[in-house]
């Protein structure tokens, strides 16, 4: 069946209608297209009706449910690239290492990810959660093209939405490269902390009592506060951090310590360095079991002495023998299952 | 022709009248420009910012800017100044959109407030949004593929062409029958109705 003469004016016009609406909203309109589609406008008293249905069409597509939802459809049909990368660049000669040396350059990636499309009013949700296993390291690209590398026995939970990117850092270590959205910020929470960054690389790094942010390029803002607050209502207490700059969060006191670093050091963990100023042995340990095959555990009067100085993934082991000449530490590895450090019956 | 319009003033009428005959028909003619285009001029605006309030603020902004003109000119040079104020006005409006000053209310303007309302626009029903949805999975998958990456993710067409290996005409062409194919199902046509519509 012909459709009518009608509806095929009608097509034609809708599609020029259409056309219009591409061109004006490019990015490189310019008076002469403005004036072209000014001509059109005026030379039938129906287009003007006709770019009208074509915009508010076009427009539809800035609603939040509608975009969340291609969003989380899209990122389902292109899932994001997953790959390991093998644990330093040099192979230990190492004899009791040689276990850890095998586990660091062997890629375990288990990412893990999921999306939940949920119905309703709240829209779909781009989610994905990112694991990593014992001594493997894993980068991943999202959706937005932002950057995240993976340290060993590390977890993130990235949700994306058209109006926030956010990332939490569940546990471990994970040094971002972020793409510049300037709609849509990229937050990362790790326990009360949160920070936000525009086109920037940092690194966080979270155990049981602290969250380490280090700032490798660009400036984020690093704020205490619940997991709910946007980052526009970002706390009166929250600092700005630039390259070089080392932000410590106190999960306990709930306090910020800044200190400057070298802003190359923020993720030298991932060339298998794992770099520590001044920090306290049960962070260094706590750190270290994320590499290590055989859990260390550290005696709690050992806890609160500091440690500066570089340590091999891939020789944690060597590592142990060594600082057991400078701290008054005992290295009891003859447990298959685990590494205990205690304190040594006689300091010198 | 300078790209700031307010270094580049239209042209003067040649004819001589008194300074306040010449004002007074300088608002004849931009209230008459103003019934004739305001809503053409409002649809531009929308087309480059996000809020139909914003562009009826700016539509507003660009008139009194007209009206403030020393040397008034013939209309038809008014028209093109007019779209180009306003689109200089729009870059500046999304430039510091944060910092959003009051405009006055000028008895010109009363009807502005007319229309629809901004906060009903942004409320699209629910169902449309669905349509909408399952409209696109009922075309080619690169289809749904250009258009998602130019209009969500904002990408160009020339990059989305290069990574198709295609012509820029021809992602223009996706995109334009996608949202075709969408305008024609939201009015009511079947699957099949649509799709021979789009083959026209």
């Amino acid at each position: 069946m012909m459709a009518s003469l009608r509806t095929e004016l009608d097509d034609v016009r809708l599609r020029d209608a259409l056309e219009w609406v591409l061109r004006l909203n490019a990015a490189d309109a310019d008076d002469s297209v403005t004036d072209g589609w000014l001509d059109w406008c005026q030379a039938d008293p129906e287009n003007l009706a006709a770019f009208e249905k074509a915009q508010s069409l076009w427009r539809t597509f800035d609603d939040v449910r509608l975009r969340d939802s291609l969003l989380a459809e899209q990122s389902v049909q292109t899932a994001p690239e997953r790959g390991g990368v093998s644990l330093g660049g040099r192979r230990s000669i190492a004899r009791i290492t040689i276990a850890v040396a095998l586990a660091a350059s062997i890629i375990v990636g288990v990412g893990v990810a999921f999306w939940m499309v949920g119905g309703g009013h709240a829209g779909p949700l781009h989610a994905q959660t990112l694991r990593t296993p014992v001594a493997s390291l894993e980068r991943h690209t999202l959706s937005d093209g932002s950057r995240i590398d993976l340290g060993a026995r590390s977890t993130v939970r990235v949700k994306f939405t058209a109006s926030r990117r956010v990332v939490s850092v569940e546990d471990g270590e994970a040094f971002f490269e972020v793409a510049k959205d300037p709609s849509r910020p990229f937050v990362v929470e790790a326990a009360s902390l949160q920070v936000m960054a525009v086109g920037t690389a940092f690194n966080i790094r979270k155990d049981e009592d602290r969250i380490i942010v280090t700032v490798s390029d660009g400036v984020v803002r690093v704020a205490p506060g619940e997991s709910a607050t946007l980052p526009s209502d970002f706390a009166p207490n929250q600092i700005r951090a630039s390259a070089g700059v080392q932000v410590t969060y106190s999960t306990r006191q709930h306090t910020l310590f800044v200190a400057r670093t070298q802003p190359e050091l923020a993720a030298a963990w991932r060339s298998g360095r794992l770099e520590f100023v001044n920090e306290p042995l049960g962070s260094v340990i706590a750190d270290l079991n994320r590499y290590s095959p055989r859990p260390i555990t550290l005696d709690r009067q050992l806890a609160p002495l500091t440690f500066t100085g570089t340590v091999r993934s891939d020789a944690i082991e060597d590592w142990l023998t060594a600082i057991a000449k400078v701290f008054p530490i005992e290295v009891k590895d003859s447990d298959a299952d685990r590494i205990v450090l205690s304190k040594r019956a006689a300091a010198q | 022709m300078s790209s700031d319009p307010s270094a580049d003033p239209p042209p003067a009428d040649q004819s001589v009248e008194a300074p306040s005959t010449a004002n007074e028909c300088h608002t004849a003619r931009i209230a008459a420009l103003f019934r004739e285009h305001n809503r053409v001029l409002v649809n531009f605006l929308l087309a480059r910012l996000k809020s139909e309030q914003d562009a009826r603020e700016v539509a507003q902004e660009a008139y009194v800017r007209l009206l403030q003109l020393d040397r008034p000119g013939a209309v038809s040079f008014l028209r093109s100044y007019l779209f180009r104020v306003a689109a200089n006005l729009a870059t500046d409006r999304l430039r510091q959109r944060a910092v959003r000053t009051g405009t006055e209310s000028i008895e010109l303007f009363d009807d502005l407030s007319e229309g629809r309302d901004a906060t009903q626009l942004e409320v699209a029903a629910a169902e449309e949004l669905a349509l909408i949805q399952s409209c696109l999975r009922e075309l080619p998958e690169r289809w749904q593929d250009a258009f998602v990456r130019h209009r969500i993710h904002g990408e160009s067409e020339v990059s989305i062409a290069r990574r198709y290996g295609v012509s820029d005409r021809m992602v223009r062409n996706y995109v334009v029958q996608t949202l075709f194919y969408c305008r024609v199902r939201l009015d009511g046509a079947t699957p099949e109705q649509a799709k021979e519509r789009l083959r026209k």
